[in-house]
């Protein structure tokens, strides 16, 4: 399937006009997940984020093909090394927040796997009263869910401008880390593409535990050999460990699927996966 | 245009693309074959060898380049 060109959309224009991005976003419509409706969700989101904080083609292609340049560069090292950027240089810079929430909104229709990730979340999540969000980024996940909860709680270290603007009264922000305090109970806790930034991430799933609802549900996702230049822990692409902690922890696994990463050609055999965890 | 020529600008376009001096290639070369050669910098050799040959391939097409002698077929194929 070819790109579909609708007018007065930044993301689109941009698709069409560089031949890269038009190639890397006709790899997602080829998918065998593709659904043309998230598509358009996920493009709607990013060309309002961008319009929001007034970003230029120019800026927006630069920051993509830096991030392009890099990990490949980190791919190298990885394969050479088997160690994560930050394991091989701590001081490793990393981009400010509207340019690296830029290249994880970009990244949602330019790459076939995070795609999925997006697709899993807005398909598996379920009507509730109380979600937390942990982690949030550029929002993207809040949107899909927005519907689906009555009211949100969401963390991360660094809030962008557009959040509180875009989902105003609907979502509380909270610009902190997030450690479990407080006697609220959420019905469904998303923990997307975050884990694998923290050194500990079982310590933030016994976090979680002590705020889930007793029938509320934690959905999360690994990421295996994924050498990006922020990622701290690399799970294991068995998950033996994982799946043998989780459960001795409490949690009962209600659904898991490994998203291996599509590419033309085979790279570090990178892949997420995509969990549904609830109370035992 | 003959296929030799084209292995020629092929190889020149692998060296521009991956920063890379003298690379041996024939017909049979893969990505396999050329350690910087990735996912992404496959995407990249395409618009760079669609810019240099005036074509443009679909997706399925880049899929099915296994090898630099596919290429080469694609690219005779759009020019003819």
């Amino acid at each position: 399937m070819e790109t579909i060109i609708k007018k007065d959309s930044f993301c689109l224009e941009l698709i069409a006009k560089k031949r890269l991005f038009t190639i890397l976003n006709d790899q997602v419509q080829a998918s065998r997940f593709f659904d043309e409706s998230l598509h358009q969700a996920l493009i709607d989101y990013t060309d309002k984020y961008i319009q929001y904080h007034n970003l230029e083609a120019k800026v927006v292609t630069k920051h993509y093909l830096s991030y392009i340049k890099s990990y490949n560069k980190d791919v190298r090292a990885f394969e050479e090394t088997g160690k994560y950027p930050l394991a091989i240089d701590p001081e490793r810079a990393a981009p400010d927040r509207i340019a690296y929430d830029t290249i994880l909104l970009f990244s949602t229709f330019m790459t076939p796997h995070r795609f999925r990730i997006m697709q899993l979340i807005k398909e598996k999540s379920f009507a509730a009263d109380k979600g937390l969000i942990i982690g949030c980024g550029p929002g993207l996940e809040i949107d899909l869910i927005q519907n689906k909860v009555k009211e949100a709680v969401a963390y991360d270290l660094s809030i962008a401008p557009f959040l509180p603007d875009f989902f105003q009264e609907k979502v509380v922000f909270k610009n902190e880390f997030f450690d479990g305090s407080g006697t609220e109970k959420y019905d469904s806790i998303y923990l997307i593409e975050l884990l694998e930034h923290l050194s500990d991430p079982f310590e933030l799933l016994e976090n979680c535990k002590k705020v889930l609802a007793t029938k509320g549900k934690i959905f999360l996702t690994t990421a295996t050999d994924i050498p990006q230049f922020d990622h701290l822990y690399n799970f294991a692409a068995d998950h033996k460990h994982f799946d043998k902690t989780i459960l001795e922890m409490g949690f009962q696994i209600d659904y898991a699927e490994d998203i291996v990463h599509e590419a033309i050609t085979k790279d570090v055999g990178a892949m997420n996966k995509f969990y549904i965890l609830s109370l035992k | 245009m003959q296929r030799a020529e084209i292995l020629g600008k092929l190889k020149d376009i692998l060296e521009e693309v991956l920063d890379l001096e003298d690379l041996a290639v024939t017909e049979e070369t893969t990505a396999n074959d050329i350690e910087d050669w990735d996912s992404i910098m496959h995407v990249e050799i395409i618009v760079a060898i669609e810019e240099e040959f005036d074509v443009k391939f679909k997706t399925a097409e880049i899929v099915k380049f296994k090898n630099l002698s596919d290429m080469i077929t694609g690219i005779l194929d759009k020019t003819a």
